[in-house]
Parts: C-alpha cells; structure tokens; sequence
C-alpha cells in the first residue's frame, strides 16, 4: 500500500485491486474506488490548475464537487471535476495549461494594476489599441482548456424517468424520505451526486459510517427504489421536470460517457445537505488549504494523510471534532485556531489539551506564505494587537456552514437569513416540492432521519397516497453527540488585506468587492455582475456566502443578506448530453444498396440519403432523351386513403376535385395551406371504391400523415390512412426505348392505346406485381413502378438487364432535375417558399373553384384580385453559366428576389432555372432578368416561358 | 417539460412524444371576410392561464388529442 493510512471500515476504495492512470506522461497506481483527484492527492501531485487571472497555482478545496479547482482534462474531455470522476484503468489525465511552470503567473505581480472593471476602464478607448491586445489578453486565462477533437466520437444517451417521488440528495435525510415513500407503495427515484451514498455521515470516522450503514441496507431491500449515484442534478423546473446527469455510467471509457436522467416526478424532495465555506484571509487559496470535508473525506474515504504538519481554523465546534479524527488517525496536527471568544466545547478543548494541541481562541488566520504548498500561516488576535507565524504544510480551514440552496433557487424558492439559527432557510417551496436534512440547518442525526421521514409523508400527501398507515421508523439515539455546524461566515478586518480570495474561480479578492460597492455597485446582483463573483465555474458554490456576507457587512440596510440569482446548470455539463434527445435517422430506400453497387454517389437531402448521379449527370440526362434511364423513386410519400369518407378528406387537402378522378387515371394535385401557400404535390390513383394511392413529395412524407389526421381531427369520419411509403419501392423508367424495355419483362399489353399518357394499371413485371402509371415529369415517355419494397432490387436489376442492350442508364437526382427543369415544373418548397401561395407558384389552373372545403381556398378567392407579392419565372442563358442556386435577382441597386434552381442542359445547351421574384415590368418575352452572383458578379439572363423542351407535350404521350 | 400527457390510445406519456399543435381555434366559415380570416390564421390569445390546445402523438398512435393546459403551472385538468 502506497502512502496511504492502514485499512478501515470506512474507506471506499479497494487496496487489493490497483488501477493504472496516466498524468503527465507517468503513471500513476490509484485504486478501484478512487476518484482522479484522490489518486494525485495520493501520488503527491500539489498543484492542479492555474487560476484565471493570476495563474496562481490551485488544487482542490473541497473534494466534493463544490470547487471548480481540480477540474482537468480526462480522456480528451474537458473541464472535468477529477474529485467527481472515479478511475479507470488507463485513463489520461492532462491539466488544462502548463501547471509547473507557467510565464503567464507574472501577472500575480501586477494585481495592483487590475482593479475590478479592468476591462470596462481600460479598454473603450483608444480603440486601436483595444483592437491590438484583445487577442493577446483573451488567450490570458488560466485553467482554460484547448478544444480538441476527441479520438473517438463520445457516445452520450438520455432517459425518461417519471417516478412518483424524485429524491435529491442520497445523505441521511434523503435516504429516510425514500425509504418511508417506498414502504407507503410508490415508486421513487434518489439521486446522489457521490460515488456512494451517505451525505455528509459517510465520511465521519466511524460513528457516521455506521449510521449510513444502516440507512443504505434498509433502502437496499425496497425494489421499488431506483439508485442513480454519481449523478448530479443540474436543473430543476417549477413543474416538476429534474435534468440528472451521470458521468461514466459504466466503466468503458467506448460506452456511453455522460447520460442524462430527465425525470418528471409527482413530488420531490430536496436534501441537498450543506457544505463548508472558505475562510477569507490573505493568500487563502494557495495549494495545501482546504476545507474540513475535503481532510475528512481524503482520510476516511480513502486513507490519505493530509500532508506534513496541519493547522486547523473555524468558528465552530465542528473544526474540533476534525482536528480529532485527525489525530487519531496519526496526522500531526500543531494546533487548532477559533475566531470565537468562548473557544470550543469544554470536552473538546480538553481531548485536544489531553493531545497536547494547542488551541488558539479569539484567534483568526491573516496570511499565509509558501511557493508550491503552504509552508506557514500568520495567526492573530481578533483584536489585530498580536500575532505569530505557524509552521504548516496543509490548513483545513473553514469559516462556518451553508446550506446547498441552488435548487431551491431555481423553483423560485428564495433563502432567508435566520438571524437566531444564524442560517439561511428556505422561504416557501412550492407545492408538490419539500426540503430536508442540513439543508434545513438540522445537525441532529436523529432529527434529520425524522424529518426526512416527514418531509416524505407530506409529499406523498401532495400525490393523494393514503398515509395514514406510512410510519417514520424508529431511530436509534445517537451515540455521539451531535456537533453544531451551522454558522455563517465571520470576516474580520484583520483578515482583509490584498490577494485575499473571495471567489476563487475568477480571482475577486475581499478588496476587488470593496471597491466595486465604493463604486457603487452595492446592490447583490449589480456587484456580483461587476465584478464576476460568483460567476464562476463553481457557480457561487464557495464564494456566494462570503460574497453576501462581505456585502452585508459594508451595506447592512441595502443589502441585508439575499443570496444572488440561481440559474440551471448547477455545475457543467456537456452540450452532447443535452443534445442526444434529438435523434436523427435519414431514411434510405429499399434501392439504395443495389445503386450503390451500379456506381451512384448518394448524399444526405433532407431527411433521405438519396443518389446525386451516377458519375455523369449531364450524359445521364442525354441518355433518357436519346434511349432511357431509371431512376429510384422510393422517397416519394405514399398513403393508402380508403374508407367511406374517403373522398371527404382527399377533397379537403387538394385544391382539385378528387370526384372527377375516375377509371384509371392518374390524378395530378397540389395542396395548400390554410393561407393557400402551396405545400405538396403529388398523384392520386383510384385503386376501388372509396380507396385511393396517393403519393407526395419526398419531403412532406415525413408529415403527411400527421396533416391527413390533422384535417379529420374534429369529424367523424369513416377514413383511415395508412403509411405505405417503407413498404413500396419506386422505379421511374423513362426514355423513348422506355417501351421496349418494358416489353421485354411483361405480358400486359402497354401499347400507347392500352396504356397512355396519364392512365396507370396494375401488371407483373418480371414477374413482381407492380401499380405502373405513365407520367410526364421528366419530358419523355415514362413509366413509374410501385412494387412491394422487399422485390425492389430485383425489379431494378431485371430492368436494368433487360435494357443495358438498349442503352439504358441508371440516373440520379442531378439529372432528375435537369429534365423537370427543361419541362418546366415547379418542385414545391424548392422554387416556392413558406409564403408563396398557389398563384405565386403559377399553379392557379389547379385550384377547383367550385369546390367549398379545399385547405387554403378561403384565403386564395378572397386575394385572387390582390396583386401578387412574388412569382416563379423561369429564365434561360446561352451556354454554361456560373451563377448558383441563392444569387439575387436584381434591378440596379434594388433586390428583386433569388434564383431557386439553376442548371446547365447539354440537350438544349444553355443554363435554365427558375427564381422566386417580386413583380417587374421586365417579366415579358424578350424581358432580361438580371443576377448579382458571388459577392458582386453580374450576369444577365433572358426571361422564358416553359417548357424549354418539347413545349407540346408530344414526347410524353409517344 | 414535466407535465404528462393522457393520451386516450397510449395513457399518460411525455409530452415530448407529442408535437404541440397549437391553440384550439375555431375556423371561419367559406364565407368570411378577409379580416376574420387573416384574425383566425395570424392572431393567438397566448392565454396565461387554462387555454385548450391540441397536441399530436407523432411518437405513439398518431392521434390528435385535445388537452386543457395551463400554460403558467402545465398542469393539465379535465374539462
């Protein structure tokens, strides 16, 4: 065993199981069950990180997630809480800057020239010379990490809880409420922050341990508790909503690395417990000062001896009690100061008498020296008359105990001063929320356990359970007399002197705060602004007290002690964890594989990851106007429509009468809606009475159903939509040698009589039962097949046998879109936006007017003689052109509109497209419509009337 | 958001199943004016307090469901 103290009931770490972490290049042994922190505790590491301002050397004050001192680089992620973080084998550990020696640290001797509101002062002017140095001084800040890329992408999950009690805190209190919920029936959720329950008991030597003990053994035996230690609340919402985020939760560094727990509870209770503040005194942050909990927790929990000689300080009994266990357990302690007259308890002052440590009352600590630890502390008279220099190595100091109030805040729950109990207390929770334990400014353990209890039956009271047979158990007395450990924070005048750190995250010296009042800034919220305090990486979690305390004293009417504004995070977390609800899944279709074996190039495009072409659009689209060419057309939504009503709710969405669509006709609609924007469009077929296959934009089949449902929601209807669009494949296979090809594979007579343009019909083609239409969209005959999505591939790849000899190619959405540019037609969402209506996009020969229930049709008859804000025009230039997709459409200085789609046809070699613009004379034959491309480009264009090809449609109906 | 949703089809769910739909509004009729209509499409009451609103289960039956919220404290009352 390592440099660590001999084997305890109370130690949570397992010396018979080694872990080797790297820090620095070397390794270092911890084991299983330290935290990062406690193993370079351990290993001697001194410093942990640079402060901000100064670059003075920092390590860790508390232990317990508190501080913001120890966090460091852990596996490639940053800002991470080491004394939160349990090892793991082969983890890399790297501070965030250089810690042992760093050149930035020279600005420690020139505080004098950063007074509070440097930045405010110093740099409005002049201009030029803010403009030169901002960059040097933003690089300044200690303890920042560099962002890298992390050697794999970090996997993070989140999960929905919704208990009928959540539980915040897993100390005795916690504990007690979830175990007296758990025995009236409902099911309950604890959260601890800590690697194992406990609170505050777990790490008081022996005595503490054993009532946790008991606690967690009783709590082990209800199933109906959920566990969640190593989890740290971070916000929690009036309504009842608490965010929980878990590091690690298992112990692969490739699993999962942060989770988050959104719960929503019936009730909460909140026992968040109290910490200890830091004493204020000159030179109070250097390494080697911490906090009581932090000398506690390093010698029960896991056996470290603070180092050397250890001088302790308080105001409390509670300091004394410490100074004990530390003896006890061997550390040598030189002596214990208490700023209060009385001194400590009489048995107390005796224990330490009876050790030989001597105890300093009516003392306070003053100043401190040494370079890489504390080598000595200045301890003086309250009075300031006398004074002496100790000899230390470590001093556990602490200024007195306060309440973890940051969830409380974030409910609307303000803390009071409680000028007898010398404590903050809650003001009023709201309903359905209850605090207790330290929280509340209990010290009893005993107590605590009743209240907790209680604390449990009234939140049970709020669900309506029946508690009148919940019972508080039995609470053994305590063996020990319980410590008073409630006590604010005194700072005395002897204590303030320069580099006297109030908020160590930023740097805000006791002086930093008094000149920003002397300036003004008195009120709690305007001087914690000006001066940062509180503000922090810790999040006021060791200056807020002293900050308020501070304030108090220099403008006791103004600002008589009110805490500053809470705000959620509590502590940091990561934006992967927060992000991970949102999941994204693009949608392949059932082709997808098989054209990816013929060579296609796909990318993403909206929610589908769809073909771009297949090496060469431009040869693919000459291809299906000289022999043919197939394409996937899966993405298109398709929706089974059938019912009784059916026609009801068809009619209600498409702007043309569904009614007039008979035998075997294709059906061509647009949908608007209720301001008549046109949103879709798409083909209906009339597969039987009352029963129809409609198909939509790739883009709306994600909503489709949704909006389908949405416009039955208030009727009666007898209607039912059901989603076939996985379940379908599309094939369009289009080209003059279309015919021929499909020839090859059906028996089905497909002969211009039998099959023409703009009718469908079912047959078997190569053998796979297919719904086959003749449609127009690309301007030459054309086919599209819909076929079960599992007989796809085979579709495609007996098509694409059956036509190789014929010339056919496979074709992607490039070229897709070359030809329904050529042929004129308007692709909904691409040419037209949120606000083009159905005229707009040149489709008002679509709308029935006769109709009375069309989506939209209010709106398009009462602004048919309103004069048009934009409209779709299509435009041509000679040859290739270098204007893209988004340039302007201007008018000398004035902006017209955008171009919305652009593209070269080798058929008819020129660029052709279409833009989205606002009214212009300029809009006739022979008009020219002028672009603004690439930052200042001008080009000119000629406005067209499509279709650029084939303008009678004959190629369509061949 | 903490409050649940009592879905008719799935029983109570997180509202993040749902997609909110907007306040219960009633359309004017064919005949309406430009002005009611423009009213009925661009105008809330964005209560604060009870108000009525639909809210769609994308991510559980695919029903619209109706549900009085209040829209300070989310919680949900019967009608």
């Amino acid at each position: 065993m390592s440099g660590r103290l001999p084997d305890s009931p109370t130690q949570i770490f397992d010396p018979k199981k080694p872990v080797k972490i790297h820090f620095r290049g070397r390794s270092i042994t911890a084991f299983e069950g330290d935290t990062v922190a406690s193993a370079l505790l351990a290993a001697g590491v001194d410093t942990f990180s640079r402060s901000f301002k100064y670059h003075r050397r920092r390590a860790p004050a508390c232990l317990s997630g508190q501080c913001s001192r120890c966090t460091m680089n852990v596996d490639g992620r940053m800002h991470i809480k080491t004394c939160q973080t349990p090892v793991r084998e082969g983890m890399v550990v790297e501070p965030q800057g250089p810690i042992a020696f760093d050149p930035a640290g020279a600005a420690d001797a020139f505080s004098w020239a950063m007074p509070t509101g440097f930045y405010y002062k110093m740099f409005y002017k002049p201009q030029w010379f803010w403009k030169l140095v901002k960059e040097v001084i933003r690089a300044m800040p200690g303890n920042m990490a560099k962002v890298k890329a992390l050697p794999a992408k970090a996997h993070f999950d989140s999960i929905n809880l919704s208990p009928d009690l959540l539980v915040i805190g897993g100390g005795l209190a916690g504990m007690e409420a979830a175990i007296t919920a758990a025995d009236a029936g409902v099911r309950v959720v604890i959260v601890e922050a800590d690697p194992q329950l406990g609170g505050f008991e777990a790490f008081q030597a022996e005595a503490g341990f054993r009532r946790t003990q008991a606690s967690i053994s009783r709590l082990a035996a209800f199933p109906n508790i959920t566990l969640l230690t190593g989890t740290r609340v971070t916000a929690i919402y009036p309504d009842g909503l608490a965010v929980c985020m878990q590091e690690s939760p298992s112990q692969s560094a490739q699993d999962c690395v942060e989770r988050s727990y959104l719960v929503r509870a019936g009730a909460t209770v909140i026992a968040t417990g109290a910490g200890s503040m830091p004493m204020v005194f000159a030179h109070n942050d250097r390494p080697g000062i911490i906090l009581p909990e932090a000398a506690q927790r390093m010698v029960h929990l896991w056996g470290i001896k603070p180092k050397g000689r250890v001088l302790l300080a308080g105001g409390d009994d509670h300091i004394g009690e410490v100074a004990l266990a530390l003896y006890k357990q061997g550390v040598d302690v030189v002596g214990v100061v208490d700023f209060r007259e009385a001194g400590l308890r009489k048995d107390l002052q005796s224990a330490l008498a009876d050790h030989g440590i001597p105890v300093w009352s009516s003392y306070t600590l003053t100043d401190t020296r040494g370079r890489r630890r504390v080598t000595s502390a200045t301890v003086t008279s309250i009075d300031g008359l006398q004074s002496k220099r100790v000899r230390c190595d470590t001093i556990v100091a602490s200024s007195g105990r306060y309440p973890r109030h940051k969830l409380l805040g974030q409910i609307g729950t303000r803390m009071l001063y409680d000028a007898a109990l010398n404590f903050y207390l809650p003001e009023q929770l709201p309903a359905n929320y209850e605090a207790a334990g330290r929280l509340l400014g209990l010290e009893d353990p005993n107590a605590i356990m009743r209240q907790g209890a209680h604390a449990a039956i009234n939140a049970l009271k709020h669900l309506g359970v029946d508690t009148n047979t919940a019972k508080v158990a039995a609470v053994e007395p305590a063996d020990e007399a319980p410590m008073p450990v409630r006590l604010q924070p005194v700072i005395e005048d002897v204590q303030l002197k320069s580099k006297t750190f109030v908020c160590y995250c930023h740097d805000v010296s006791a002086k930093n705060i008094e000149q920003a009042i002397d300036e003004g800034f008195d009120k709690i919220e305007t001087c914690k602004r000006y001066t940062t305090a509180t503000q922090g990486a810790c999040q006021g979690g060791m200056c807020e007290a002293n900050f308020a305390h501070l304030l108090a004293r220099k403008r006791p009417a103004l600002s008589a002690r009110v805490l500053p504004t809470t705000r959620p995070p509590v502590t940091s977390m990561s934006l992967g964890a927060m992000a991970v609800g949102y999941h994204d899944h693009p949608q392949v279709s059932p082709l997808y594989h098989t054209q990816l074996a013929h060579g296609g190039n796909s990318l993403r495009m909206g929610s589908w990851i769809r073909m771009v072409d297949f090496g060469d659009h431009e040869a693919e689209s000459l291809a299906v106007h000289s022999t043919a060419g197939i394409c996937d057309v899966s993405m298109f939504g398709k929706f089974r429509v059938f019912g009784p009503d059916a026609e009801k709710l068809l009619n209600r969405i498409m702007t043309r009468n569904i009614e007039k669509l008979n035998g075997n006709s294709t059906f061509y609609y647009t949908a608007c809606n209720e301001e008549g924007v046109l949103v879709d469009d798409g083909m209906a077929l009339k597969m039987g009475e009352h029963d129809y296959f409609v198909t939509t934009t790739a883009a709306r089949a994600a909503v489709t159903e949704e909006w389908l449902a949405r416009w039955c929601r208030e009727e009666n209807w007898q209607v039912n939509v059901v989603n076939v669009t996985d379940t379908k494949a599309g094939i369009s296979l289009a080209g003059p040698m279309a015919r021929e090809i499909l020839s090859k594979l059906t028996e089905a007579d497909i002969s211009g009589e039998a099959l023409p343009f703009q009718k469908w019909m079912h047959m078997e083609v190569a053998g796979v039962k297919a719904i086959v239409s003749r449609v127009g969209f690309v301007g030459e005959l054309n086919y599209e097949l819909f076929c079960p999505a599992s007989q796809g591939p085979y579709l495609w790849d007996a098509i694409m046998a059956a036509g190789k000899p014929l010339g056919l190619v496979p074709f992607g959405i490039e070229c897709l879109n070359i030809c329904r540019l050529e042929k004129g037609h308007v692709l909904p969402g691409i040419d037209t936006d949120s606000f083009t209506n159905l005229f707009e996009a040149s489709m008002g020969w679509a709308l029935d007017r006769n109709k009375t229930e069309t989506v939209g049709k209010a709106m398009l008859d009462l602004t048919t003689h309103q004069a048009i804000k934009e409209r779709v025009i299509a435009f041509s230039i000679e040859g290739r052109s270098p204007v893209t997709e988004g340039a302007l459409v201007v008018d000398g200085t004035q902006q017209l509109g955008r171009v919305t789609s652009i593209i070269y046809s080798p058929l008819l070699k020129k660029t052709i497209g279409f833009a989205l613009v606002a009214p212009h004379d300029n809009w006739v034959e022979g008009g020219t419509v002028t672009f603004w491309y690439d930052s200042g480009r001008e080009a000119q264009a000629s406005f067209a009337k499509p279709p650029f090809y084939d303008p009678k449609g004959q190629r369509i109906r061949m | 958001m903490a409050f649940l949703i009592d879905c008719p089809n799935c029983g109570r769910r997180n509202p993040y199943e749902f997609r909110f739909g907007g306040e219960c509004k009633e359309a004017p009729g064919p005949d309406a004016d430009l002005n009611t209509w423009c009213e009925y499409l661009y105008f809330n009451e964005n209560m604060s307090g009870f108000q009525q609103e639909w809210w769609y289960h994308n991510m559980g039956c695919g029903d619209w469901v109706k549900v009085r919220r209040n829209t300070v404290t989310h919680e949900i009352t019967e009608d």
